[in-house]
Formats: structure tokens, C-alpha cells, sequence
């Protein structure tokens, strides 16, 4: 870059010649994992603050569960479209397509719609995962101290949760369109 | 606790590299060489395409009809090998004159690829027959190099400009590929290879015309008639055969020129070029007693980082900070120590022996 050669910096080529299907499955595995280290983190915030009031106040400790719940539904979103993508996933071999530009890029888009729809699926999921515990292990805790504060605080849960369901809607509203094959 | 992380990351980089190689699986089969007659070379002469991206007209292009009539072998003391165009070594065939032209070819093999179409895909099947040279011969006229004259003389290498090189093949002594014993393929009769490049940002090969391939079916093998190709290539583009601005190509082997033809398309013939470089622009020498060399700078076919390496690297990368943020996630797991209090009494364990 700094001798003069900027034009061999060439993000074009890398973009066309790296295998879409490197792309896709990294779509597949951000999806997956990043929604299960999600849920996995707010998990494990909620179920501390429940065993630990449930010393004192026993009566929280299946109320609760309800939070531990929405925190499992992030992971099921997540393993739901990594099914979805999964399922879109198919042969491609760059030989066939010679003379055929139009089937390389099809499959080109394909690796990435698929490796976008399951960043937007991760992302969403791990952060909504990380709220609806902190708010749980709030819950629970506002909940040993007073036992009308409980359903008010579900509220805010409701729409930490909606939050994962947003990912979950885009990252199959931007797969719609992908499909990979030898053929148009 | 930032400082630890960038360090872990750096170091296990250093340890967990891999690179994904993207092969192409073609069996490379051995050649054996048959002493036959002579054969009689015959070409049909073929209208050169206009090459794909242009921007203007392109202007009048001289080497519109090769005819071998005018051709005539290049004498080369080790035979075919290697192939120069325009063949400079011998300044009776071609005087260097940078008025005409400042642009080169050199090619040290080619090497001939028939390809099982149905099994792209799966197994791939396929021969690949190096043309090495022995007793083969070159043809050459002043109409089979055309390119723009050097930058002295008023030369001009802008967008659209063309160059094109025509490789006139012939071949002396048929060639074989036999394999377990048997012959599956032979090649006799030799080929004209037309290479059409444009410059654009740098210049690419824009068309690639064969005339004349002809193969011959052997005893064995998925090859089951002779194959003629007279055609255009159809990958041209996608051979990636380019490189940048004042910059030549190079390469070791390219990705095969695939030629297919309509009425056949259970086989597909291609031509690798072995041992290639190609310069289209700026080709001189250092006064009389030199000969004429290509530039420094070089695009070489495979790049330091090719497609495989970065593929390889990006994976690696996530895969090591995945690690990296799971280590450090267990090494912050700390005993509680609220509690701890180093003056009261010390709590005694009795077990019994």
C-alpha cells in the first residue's frame, strides 16, 4: 500500500474466490454457538440469583423458572435457523460453472446471505440472552424481597426477550433468497 | 487483563495455522514417447473474435487471418522449448524495433487436459498430457505478434488497448499416454493457440481461440472417439490470466483453457500453459549487445496469500479467539474469600488413619 502497489490489495478477488461455502457454514456456526453462549451467560446469572434468594425465601424458586425459560427459548431461536441454514446449504463446484458467471454468483450470494442471516441471528441472540438474565436475577432477587414486584419486572423481561425474536425474523426474512446448486 | 489477551492470541496464532488447500483433483499420468512417421499438418484458417471488454472500438486487428503458409519454424537448438514470441533470439526471424512492437511471450510447455464432463463433480476423471519438448518446432510470422509500440516511440498501452500472440504448435513425433500399459490417448497433429489480451487496469485475457487440437482415442480409457476442437475458449475470463498496470504475469502452470464444443460435451479439452509469462507493454533492452527482457515487477498466478491461505487464516483466527476468550473465562474463576478471616481460630480436620 505505501510503495505504490494499492491495486494488489484487491478485496474483489478475495471476495470471489474464497469458497461460499466457508461463508455459509461460518453463518451455520456464529448462529448456533453465539446464541448458546448467550442464553448459556444469562443462564447462569438468573439460576445464581435464584439459588441464592431461595435460601432466604423459598416461595421464588419455581416462580422464577419462568425466566430460566425465556433465556432457553434464545438458544432454541438459535438452533431453529441453524437448521434453516443448514438446510440451504448444497453442492457446488466452481468447475462446472465455467462460462457460467451467472450460476458462480448465485452461489456466492448464497454463502452470504447465509453467513449475514446467521451473524444477525447470533448477535441478536446473544445480547437478548445477556438481558433477560441480568433482568431475571433482578427479578428474582426484587421478587425474595417483595412478592408483588414480580410480575412488573417480567414486563421488562417480555421485552428483553422480543429482542432475539427481531434475529430471528431478519435472519430469515435474509435468507429467503439463498439457494446454492451446479444449476440456475 | 487486555495485554494477556492480545498476548495469548499472537502466540497461539503462531502454533495453530493451517491452510486450507483448494486442489483441483486431476490425475497427472505419466508420458511414454512412440517413434512414428511424420504427419502432415493441415490448418483451416479462423476469424479472431474481438476481445470481451472493451470500452471503444478496437482498432484494426492485423493478425485477422493466420495462414502457416508465411510461417515459417522457429530453428531453436534444443527444440520447441521454450516458446518466445516474437522469437528474439534470432534477429533474422524477428529484429527487435520497438517501433512495431514491446511486448513478449514465454512459454515452456504446454500440457493438454481431457476432461470426463459427467464426472465434474464427483471423482473427476481426467488425462493430462504434457507437450515436453523434443523435436517439436514453433511457427512464426510478423502477423502472429500484434501489440502497441514501446513508450519512446509514441506507444500508447491505454484502456481497450488489445494485444494478442498466436502459438502455431507443431508437433514432429506423436505423443502417447498410456497408462498400465495400454494407450489412451495420442496426440499427432500439432495446434495454432491464439491468445487475445486487452488492457484495462492492468490486462487481462480476454478470448482464447484453438484450432486444430485434434486427439485420438487410445485402447483404454473413458476417451471413446477422437476429439477435434477448432473453437473459442469459454473460460477465458475466469482463468484469472491478468495482472496489474506496468506489471507482467507469470505463472507456473495456469488453470486450464477449457474449449468445449456443443455437439460433444461429454469431454472437455482444455490447455494448460506450463512455465508462462507475458508481458503486453514496455519490453526493451540495454542497448545492442542484450537481448530483451521482461520488467521486474510481476504478477505472479499464485499469489503470497492465495485463496486457501486466507480461508485458512480467517477460520483460525475465530477458532482462536473463541479459545482464547474460553480460557480466560475459566482462569476468572476466583474462591469467595468475603469470609476469610486470618485471626480467627484455624479449622482443624481430624481423619482417622
Amino acid at each position: 500500500m505505501l510503495t505504490g502497489q494499492g491495486e494488489r490489495f484487491d478485496i474483489g478477488w478475495f471476495l470471489t474466490e474464497t469458497s461460499p461455502h466457508m461463508w455459509a457454514a461460518l453463518g451455520v456456526a456464529a448462529s448456533l454457538s453465539l446464541s448458546v453462549i448467550g442464553a448459556g451467560w444469562g443462564i447462569f446469572t438468573t439460576g445464581s440469583s435464584i439459588l441464592g434468594g431461595g435460601v432466604k425465601a423459598p416461595r421464588i424458586r419455581t416462580k422464577n423458572l419462568v425466566s430460566i425459560i425465556f433465556c432457553e427459548a434464545v438458544a432454541i431461536f438459535g438452533i431453529i435457523m441453524a437448521f434453516v441454514f443448514a438446510g440451504k446449504l448444497g453442492k457446488f463446484s466452481r468447475e462446472l460453472a465455467y462460462g457460467h458467471p451467472e450460476i458462480i454468483a448465485k452461489n456466492l450470494a448464497a454463502g452470504y446471505y447465509i453467513f449475514g442471516g446467521g451473524l444477525t441471528v447470533g448477535f441478536s441472540n446473544f445480547v437478548c440472552g445477556l438481558a433477560v438474565g441480568v433482568v431475571g436475577s433482578g427479578a428474582a432477587l426484587a421478587d425474595a424481597a417483595n412478592p408483588a414486584l414480580f410480575v412488573k419486572i417480567l414486563i421488562i423481561e417480555i421485552f428483553a426477550s422480543a429482542i432475539g425474536l427481531f434475529g430471528m425474523i431478519i435472519g430469515i426474512v435474509q435468507t429467503n433468497k439463498a439457494s446454492m446448486s451446479d444449476t440456475l | 487483563m487486555y495485554i494477556f489477551y492480545s498476548l495469548l492470541i499472537f502466540a497461539l496464532l503462531g502454533t495453530f495455522s493451517v491452510a486450507v488447500e483448494h486442489s483441483n483433483d486431476l490425475e497427472v499420468e505419466r508420458v511414454k514417447r512412440v517413434v512414428v512417421e511424420d504427419v502432415d499438418v493441415d490448418f483451416a484458417s479462423n476469424d479472431e473474435p474481438s476481445p470481451a471488454r472493451l470500452r471503444q472500438k478496437s482498432p484494426s486487428r492485423a493478425s485477422a487471418n493466420p495462414s502457416t503458409k508465411d510461417a515459417q519454424p522457429v530453428p531453436n537448438p534444443d527444440g520447441v522449448v521454450p516458446i518466445v514470441l516474437p522469437p528474439y533470439h534470432d534477429a533474422n526471424i524477428a529484429p527487435f524495433d520497438t517501433k512495431k512492437r514491446s511486448c513478449l511471450l514465454y512459454l515452456e510447455g504446454i500440457t493438454i487436459l481431457v476432461l470426463d464432463f459427467k464426472s465434474i463433480g464427483g471423482a473427476q476423471k481426467a488425462y493430462t498430457l504434457p507437450l515436453i519438448a523434443a523435436n517439436d518446432s514453433y511457427g512464426y510470422q510478423d502477423s502472429y505478434v500484434v501489440c502497441p509500440p514501446g513508450p519512446k516511440d509514441g506507444g500508447n498501452f491505454t484502456t481497450g488497448t488489445p494485444f494478442s500472440f498466436v502459438i502455431d504448435y507443431r508437433i514432429n513425433k506423436p505423443r502417447q499416454l498410456v497408462l498400465e500399459n495400454s494407450v489412451v490417448m495420442t496426440v499427432s497433429k500439432g495446434f495454432m493457440l491464439t491468445l487475445n489480451f486487452v488492457s484495462n487496469s492492468g490486462f487481462d485475457l480476454a478470448s482464447a481461440v484453438l484450432e486444430g487440437l485434434t486427439i485420438e482415442k487410445g485402447q483404454s480409457g473413458f476417451i471413446t472417439k477422437d476429439l477435434i476442437r477448432s473453437t473459442n475458449a469459454s473460460n477465458a475470463l475466469g482463468t484469472n490470466i491478468r495482472a496489474y498496470f506496468g506489471y507482467n504475469y507469470a505463472c507456473s502452470v495456469t488453470p486450464a483453457l477449457l474449449f468445449p464444443v456443443k455437439e460433444d460435451p461429454d469431454f472437455l479439452v482444455g490447455i494448460i500453459l506450463n512455465n508462462f509469462q507475458v508481458q503486453g507493454y514496455g519490453v526493451d533492452k540495454d542497448g545492442d549487445k542484450t537481448i530483451p527482457y521482461f520488467s521486474t515487477r510481476t504478477a505472479d498466478c499464485i499469489p503470497t496469500f492465495n485463496q486457501g491461505t486466507w480461508m485458512g487464516i480467517i477460520v483460525t483466527l475465530i477458532l482462536v479467539s473463541v479459545l482464547a476468550f474460553a480460557f480466560l473465562m475459566l482462569n476468572s474463576v476466583q474462591t469467595m474469600d468475603r469470609f476469610d478471616d486470618p485471626k480467627q481460630k484455624q479449622i482443624v480436620i481430624n481423619f482417622k488413619e
